[in-house]
């Protein structure tokens, strides 16, 4: 035990007392707050809620009286008719979120609208129907507007197309998509911090023959590769703390409205799952890539079949945003870290379950015991360690 | 005794009888048909120059220290000294054979075998960004020594080997010489009763070379037991008791150094042993 400390410390004494490491360990927490910070304040401005008395504003071209009428006996909604003219800068106004919705239909819509039904469906009009999805109040609109229509659908769908388009950029999407990504986000900052120390530590060390010198002590080679596996973690999860405090930091800026997202939604017992979780996974990181590194001759051989592995644990991350998510069978959770996806997914999206967790820990930190009994294991292997 | 050696073979046995009857002079290694054979990668054999998939490193060595000795490996390059070494080492294991270390096997109790000894080889490096101080300090930890005790005999081998002047100077930032002090005084922290040193004065100038080999023969005085290999004969003539000659894996002659040199001096030695070996397996 008391090597294991020993080994531990020697690990920390080498990272902070070398400058160009502490930097390299907090360098993308600093890079992710200038760079967003910078990206510049109102990307995002107003992901929330609507207001009850807020009232939709509608614009439409050439829209059929027929079609007004039951638009026009809602309260909430406002309609404006606007010319042909005008099309092309409501339509800028609604893809930068100022307006809710356009419909622009086809000057003789009523006359194909007959020709289509009277037997000539090459002839069927389309409205051509704009919102932005990122804005709440345009997703709400087009559901009002259908709606409206709906008590017409079955006379005329079929008699004219209806050409949705969402006026969503990439940005609005990257901003709507931040809560569903963040569980790839937590889990490649521990990677990025990972690899920040692990390779550089086990293949750097084997590389250099200082391993060795630990390998004709006494030590047992349980004790090494627990003392590099814990203090790795540390220095990981300081590192992937960084990179948080980052994205915290930079985040008011980014959304333009500070407090638009709020972390006061979750709860204590959120966060305290979200640690355990945090914990157990950077330890499965740490584990699997000192593996890696221990099988690797060098550090830049290391770096490169770590490479591959980033690219998986990404993929777990993003796989929640696809999937059920929180729900489903306890099964997936015996996955480590895409059980650790799954469950800060879980939270985020205020479904967690605590069995589902804990489940998540307890599979995590087996898996990295194992991870580290084959570290030992390799350490006692000549063929691994010796190797030219 | 040559002839003896040859027709020993790839078996080991004739040497072993040999050692009971040595008994009484306390023996504190006794290496018994240590085999390695190492296996080549495509790349190696283009290097080695050799269709053959295996090397065998280390054919069936036998031979033993006594207690207070130094012992000499002596043998040309690609001998397999450093492979022996690594293996009583415990940093690699023999395919065959086994070697007793103050009564320890190597091969079933590694971990006792790693207290008795200490170690120097040019594979091994210290971490070079920490001080020859802190790196001390650190191996004096893992080998559990006492604080008080460390500092002793920290500055004892510190003002030795004049690294006290260089004791909070990065070992990177060292000259070759004290880099290799450095190693040796780290190899010492637990002052083992048996020291395995693979070519200690590699590299080094004559003067370096002079304070390292002054040393070895200190450590001698003081009772420990030292093996070590290389391939500069005069080496042996001044400070191994005994030497073993390995050509190619095997024991070629093995004897104290003044039986050795009887007649003439061991370079004149060595070239008859290796004509007498090669020429021996080509006929
Ligand atoms: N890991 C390895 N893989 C393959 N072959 C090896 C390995 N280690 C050593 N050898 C081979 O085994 C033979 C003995 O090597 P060894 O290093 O023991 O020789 P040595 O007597 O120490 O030589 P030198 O005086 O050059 O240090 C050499 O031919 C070497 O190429
Ligand atoms: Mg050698």
């Amino acid at each position: 035990m008391k090597n294991i400390w020993t080994v531990m410390k020697k690990e920390f004494a080498r990272f902070f007392r070398d400058r160009r490491l502490v930097l390299a360990l907090i360098l993308p927490g600093v890079l992710i707050y200038v760079i967003y910070s910078f990206l510049g304040s109102g990307i995002i401005a107003g992901i929330g809620g609507t207001d009850e008395n807020y009232v939709y504003q509608i614009y439409t071209v050439d829209m059929p009286d027929v079609f007004k009428a039951p638009l026009e006996a809602l309260e909430n909604v406002e309609l404006h008719e606007i010319s042909v003219d005008e099309i092309d800068e409501v339509k800028d106004r609604v893809a930068d979120q100022e307006e809710d919705l356009l419909a622009v239909f086809p000057a003789d819509f009523e006359e194909k609208y007959a020709a289509a039904v009277a037997g000539d469906p090459t002839a069927a009009p389309t409205v051509d129907i704009y919102y932005n999805t990122v804005r709440t109040e345009g997703t709400q609109a087009y559901a009002l507007f259908s709606a409206a229509l709906s008590p017409f659908q079955q006379d005329v769908t079929d008699y004219f197309r209806p050409a949705v388009q969402d006026l969503a950029t990439d940005r609005d999407v990257t901003g709507m998509m931040f809560s569903m990504i963040a569980p790839m986000l937590v889990l490649m900052f521990l990677f990025s911090g990972c690899m920040a120390v692990a390779p550089e530590s086990i293949a750097g060390e084997k590389e250099r023959g200082t391993l060795a010198t630990m390998l004709v002590t006494p030590v047992k080679r349980s004790h090494i590769a627990a003392g590099k596996i814990i203090s790795l973690s540390v220095l990981s999860l300081i590192s992937g703390v960084c990179s948080f405090l980052g994205i915290i930091f930079s985040l008011p800026k980014l959304m333009g409205v500070a407090g638009s997202l709020s972390a006061s939604v979750y709860t204590a017992g959120d966060y305290l799952m979200l640690l355990g979780i945090v914990l157990s996974s950077v330890l499965v990181i740490v584990a699997l890539v000192s593996v890696v590194s221990a099988f690797a001759k060098s550090v830049k051989e290391a770096t490169s079949m770590i490479g591959p592995l980033m690219i998986l644990v990404m993929l777990l991350g993003v796989s929640t945003m696809f999937s059920s998510g929180a729900t489903g069978s306890y099964l997936w959770y015996l996955i480590p870290l895409y059980n650790s996806a799954r469950a800060m997914s879980s939270i985020f999206s205020f479904l967690a379950s605590p069995v589902a967790v804990l489940i998540t820990i307890i599979v995590n930190l087996v898996a990295a015991a194992l991870l580290a009994f084959l570290l030992a294991k390799m350490f006692d292997s000549e063929k691994i360690m010796f190797n030219k | 005794m040559e002839e003896q050696t040859f027709s020993a073979g790839p078996v080991s046995e004739p040497n072993a009888p040999e050692i009971p009857a040595e008994a009484p002079p306390e023996n504190v290694l006794v290496a018994t048909g240590l085999k390695k054979t190492f296996r080549l990668s495509s790349k190696q054999r283009k290097i080695e120059k050799t269709p053959l998939k295996e090397k065998i490193a280390v054919n069936g060595l036998s031979f033993s220290a006594r207690k207070g000795e130094i012992y000499g490996l002596l043998g040309p390059n690609g001998a397999g000294k450093t492979t022996t070494l690594r293996m009583l080492a415990t940093l690699i294991r023999p395919d065959e054979g086994d070697a007793l270390i103050n009564g320890f096997s190597i091969v079933h109790q590694p971990d006792k075998v790693r207290s008795q000894i200490g170690f120097l080889t040019s594979e091994l490096k210290p971490d070079e960004f920490f001080t020859p101080s802190y790196t001390f300090d650190f191996f004096s930890e893992l080998q559990n020594i006492p604080t008080q005790v460390r500092d002793e005999r920290k500055a004892m081998l510190f003002s030795r080997f004049g690294i006290d002047k260089f004791a909070e100077t990065k070992i990177s930032d060292l000259s070759t010489g004290m880099k290799q002090k450095t190693s040796i005084a780290i190899s010492l922290v637990h002052d083992p009763e048996f020291v395995i040193f693979d070519e200690p004065t590699n590299g080094l100038d004559v003067l370096t070379a002079k304070s390292v080999t002054d040393f070895l023969v200190e450590l001698k005085n003081r009772g420990k037991t030292i093996l070590l290999s290389t391939h500069i004969f005069s080496l042996v003539e001044k400070i191994c008791d005994r030497a073993g000659i390995i050509i190619d894996g095997k024991m070629a002659a093995e004897d104290t150094v003044a039986a050795l040199t009887k007649e003439k001096n061991l370079e004149e030695v060595f070239f008859d042993i290796y004509a007498a070996a090669k020429g021996g397996k080509e006929i």
